[in-house]
């Protein structure tokens, strides 16, 4: 097994997206989130077969979640709202 | 009083007074019900009322609805069986003011448009599609309501086609109660949207707050189960933007079975606004191309309507309708070669002179 | 410019290019930097027709129209969810388990052609029919599944009789899944006076398809071809339609499917991978493969069909075309919610109820008494109810779903909860490992990327859309 470490600032992304970028890490990986103040420190442990291929997979992948914590922050709202609106509106309709 | 004309005879004598009657000949079985009109004929024996008027039998037969007019001494076919398409105005009202109006808006009474509307309507008892237009038909929602009523107390079950901006559709209640007393009836909702979004369509309408209310009424409507048949005058406004309104339609309402893309009629304010509205139709083409290729995606239809049959590339002749009324359309000179002719609308009586097009002169498929 | 707003919507990358999809079921193809545009609000560096585009189909919108895109959005997508909790039209009745042919993917727990006490008794007739009457609007799919319907001949004749009483006033459709051993002529009459359509199994080559689909009686490719030929000459009021299921072994095969079935003059091609549930491991491990290996071999397929320009409509392609173009949502196994009850309701042959035909699979392996709905015995208005059935079904929101609430995918993708449970254990299970997952993933990506980057792809698929609506 080997280790990569990557950091990601804390405004860029919160807690909750980042583990959902690592959702879609290869599941035979180990990964552990470390809070170092301004930044989150994610230590990836993979085979060393795979340790360039998943980190810049795990890169990759933060990067686009740090796109959808940003839209999110305005949109997020918006989305629960529609389908908790639609979802009361098909149940008032029964 | 303005009406959709079929056909406008003559009158040289009758002991009619104004209003409206049914065409008897007496050789149809005709049973009078409590709304029966009164009968008219040019045979004192066969009818209640008889006019002195040369061409009537030829255009009229049994069961027509007719109206009289003795000051201008004129018969206007109302309802006709011989016709193609049958239209009743209700109300010349309009909280539209859309650029290419074909029957501009005024604000004169339509009571009596509606009565005479429902009495003909009732009495022609037709399985044929009648067209019900405007002005706005809904623009005074109880009356159009009441008009429904009526229809609907007479056991008139006649499938109507009714042009409608939608706005008072984005009255939830309003459109439960036009949607449960027509519930037994065939109805085709004709409602025109001009625009993807709300800058575009209001003005192409004249109106602040137009695309809101179609927009809201289209929802309410089309999720009710209405068959709705969205319709796009195609202006230079807004011909760049077809397919982004058929990509509004697609992703906003419940599915809209037909939009149909109509051609500018040169007809009222259209005529007066021809210059800054008017796109050729070969201009267009690649846009309406556009749409009926998205459209075919989901099924849904397009049609075409006024449009010289010259200017539709085949694979969008599927589309294509004649849809020129015969008694208002023409052919040019540049027609008499053609060998389309039969199966092409022609052109808009009232766009002779400086309103043709002559660029389709040229076309030569 | 300045005065637009972003409407909430979900991302994914292609490889120059980024899908961006929305609760309104809509989608824009966009290049990476229109999309950066989009992202950073430099609406006015994105050409106007894609502008325009994305304005029409509710992603962003002047500031002035946000209330009501926002209510556009909620109407279309509670139109989208009603749609997929209408009553099921797709009811699958089990004649028997009997079966004459030794399918090695057979997830069916079949028995033998001679084994007593596996067929469904006719009895039971009116109480199906019944449920179904319950059940069902005006539209009905009944379809005979097995083991091999065909064997047990008289109860489908009974059930199409009494079924065209039942259901008089409803529009009712029958087809049989067979694989053609116990075919003759008197049962090609009846089923062509019936109006009855026929689901085969067409794997490939004689040497694919008997590999796959041995039986110990007859050859049953020739079987399947002669039936086949004998049908479209004799028989042509017959509507009937053939699948491939795809093994390790279809993967050596290329292009063999394409030709079986334009030798065939088949008109329409069916590719089916299969699932990994149902099968003991080392099974899987002689019949299975990776998604990777399966989409290979699946683009290789559709690579050959648009170069040789082939008249034949794929219709796993057709069936992703229609879900994302128009959502539709009559293909079972992509929907959300459910699939489960609402996409179709099996009656097995031991009087069991079941929600699909993988939970009537799945019981017959692990016997778990959650995946039954209810006893045919029972009173339909009775029967519907129960706790599991609910539990399972809340599972099947795909909006909620880790993994799927954030994929571009998901307004066209479903929840397949058995899918799961039988995998994983769960009935959402971990989507990185999921297979159903990653093969839809693949074959989504597949088809936007081929529709939108190459124009004799386009034309294809428009085609397959405008033909088979």
């Amino acid at each position: 097994m080997k280790n990569k470490i990557l950091k990601v600032l804390k405004s860029n992304i919160d807690e909750l997206s980042l583990r959902k970028s690592l959702y879609w890490i290869n599941t035979e990986c180990l990964w552990e989130i470390n809070d170092e103040n301004e930044c989150w420190s994610v230590c990836l442990s993979c085979d060393s077969s795979n340790i360039e291929k998943e980190y810049m997979h795990l890169n990759a992948l933060v990067n686009d979640h740090i796109i959808r914590y940003k839209l999110s922050s305005n949109l997020q709202t918006t989305r629960e709202r529609i389908i908790s609106n639609a979802l009361s509106k098909l149940a008032l309709d029964e | 009083m303005l009406l959709e004309r079929i056909n406008e005879l003559k009158l040289v004598e009758t002991n009619a007074p104004d209003g409206l009657y049914r065409v008897n000949f007496g050789q149809t079985e005709h049973i009078t019900t409590n709304f029966s009109l009164p009968s008219i004929s040019t045979d004192i024996d066969t009818a209640e009322y008889y006019v002195l008027c040369p061409e009537f039998s030829s255009s009229f037969s049994d069961g027509d609805i007719v109206f009289i007019n003795s000051r201008r001494k004129k018969i206007i076919g109302f309802l006709c069986k011989s016709a193609k398409n049958n239209t009743v105005l209700v109300t010349e009202k309009c909280d539209n003011l859309c650029d290419f109006c074909s029957q501009p808006p005024n604000e004169n009474s339509d009571t009596h448009l509606f009565i005479n509307a429902a009495q003909a309507i009732i009495e022609f008892n037709s399985k044929d599609v009648v067209g019900i237009t405007g002005g706005e038909p809904t623009i005074n929602k109880s009356k159009f309501l009441k008009f429904i009523d009526m229809l609907n107390i007479a056991n008139n079950n006649t499938p109507l086609h009714i042009l409608t901006n939608g706005r008072a559709f984005s009255d939830v209640d309003f459109c439960k109660e036009v949607v449960r007393k027509t519930k037994n009836r065939d109805v085709v909702w004709g409602i025109p949207l001009h625009g993807h979004n709300q800058a575009l369509h209001d003005e192409c309408v004249s109106s602040k707050g137009a695309f809101k209310d179609t927009v809201n009424g289209l929802i309410n409507l089309s999720y009710s189960g209405a068959y709705i048949e969205i319709r796009t005058v195609v202006t230079k406004k807004n011909y760049r933007f077809l397919k982004n309104i058929t990509e509004l339609i697609n992703s906003s309402f419940a599915f809209i079975p037909v939009h149909a893309i109509m051609n500018l009629e040169p007809k009222g304010w259209a005529k007066r606004n021809f210059d800054n509205l008017y796109i050729s139709a070969t201009d267009q083409i690649s846009y309406i191309e556009d749409c009926v290729v998205y459209s075919g995606l989901i099924n849904q239809e397009v049609v075409l309507f006024n449009y010289p049959l010259c200017t539709i590339p085949d694979n969008l002749r599927g589309s294509y309708r004649k849809s020129i009324s015969d008694w208002k359309n023409y052919y040019p000179d540049f027609c008499d070669n053609c060998n389309e002719k039969e199966l092409c609308g022609g052109f808009f009586v009232s766009s002779k002179g400086k309103y043709l097009d002559n660029t389709i002169a040229r076309i030569k498929l | 410019m300045s005065d637009l707003t972003k409407l909430p919507f979900n991302f994914r990358r292609l490889h120059n290019s980024v899908i961006v999809s929305n609760l309104a079921g809509q989608h824009q193809f966009l290049s990476k930097e229109e999309f950066e545009y989009l992202v950073e609000s430099q609406y006015q560096r994105i050409p106007q027709h894609i502008l325009a585009s994305l304005e029409s189909k509710n992603f962003i919108c002047n500031n002035s129209e946000v209330e009501m895109r926002t209510k556009i959005l909620t109407s279309k997508y509670a139109s989208r969810v009603y749609n997929s909790l209408l009553p099921p039209s797709l009811f699958l009745v089990v004649p028997t388990l009997r079966c004459d042919h030794d399918c090695h993917y057979c997830q069916v727990s079949r028995v033998s052609e001679s084994a007593s006490g596996y067929d469904l008794e006719e009895k039971h007739i009116n109480d199906i029919l019944h449920h179904i009457n319950f059940l069902s609007r005006e539209y009905i799919k009944i379809e005979f599944q097995g083991g091999e319907p065909l064997l047990n001949f008289s109860f489908v004749k009974k059930f199409v009789t009494k079924a065209r009483e039942v259901l008089a006033n409803k529009k009712v459709e029958f087809v049989i899944a067979t694989a053609l051993g116990p075919i003759d002529s008197n049962k090609l009459d009846w089923i062509q006076d019936n109006n009855i359509q026929l689901s085969v199994s067409l794997d490939g080559s004689e040497l694919i398809h008997n590999k796959n689909r041995p039986s110990k009686q007859i050859n049953s490719f020739k079987n399947t071809v002669d039936t086949i030929t004998k049908i479209q000459n004799s028989y042509k009021n017959i509507d009937i339609s053939a699948l491939s299921t795809i093994t390790k072994e279809s993967l050596s095969a290329q292009t063999d499917i394409v030709e079986t079935y334009t030798k065939l003059n088949l008109k329409e091609l069916f590719i089916r991978p299969l699932s990994p549930y149902g099968f003991a491991t080392d099974t899987w491990s002689k019949l299975g493969y990776t998604a990777d290996e399966f989409m290979k071999f699946y683009e290789d397929t559709l690579d050959y069909i648009v170069r040789s320009k082939i008249k034949v409509v794929e219709f796993s392609a057709l069936l992703h075309l229609k879900r994302i173009f128009s959502q539709s949502t009559t293909y079972v196994d992509l929907k959300s919610p459910a699939g489960i009850v609402f996409g179709a309701v099996c009656f097995d042959y031991n009087g069991n109820i079941f929600g699909s035909d993988e939970s009537r699979m799945l019981w017959a392996t692990t016997k778990s008494n959650e995946l039954i709905l209810g006893k045919i015995s029972s009173p339909p208005k009775e029967t519907y109810k129960n706790q599991n059935t609910l539990a399972l079904l809340k599972d099947t929101f795909i909006e909620v779903n880790p993994g799927c609430s954030e994929c571009a995918y998901s307004q066209y993708c479903g929840a397949d909860p058995v899918h799961h449970l039988s995998t994983q254990g769960d009935l959402v299970g971990h989507k990185k490992n999921s297979f159903f997952c990653e093969i839809e993933t693949k074959m989504f990506d597949f088809v936007f990327n081929k529709y939108y980057t190459d124009n004799s792809y386009k034309k294809m698929f428009n085609n397959w859309l405008g033909e088979c609506c």
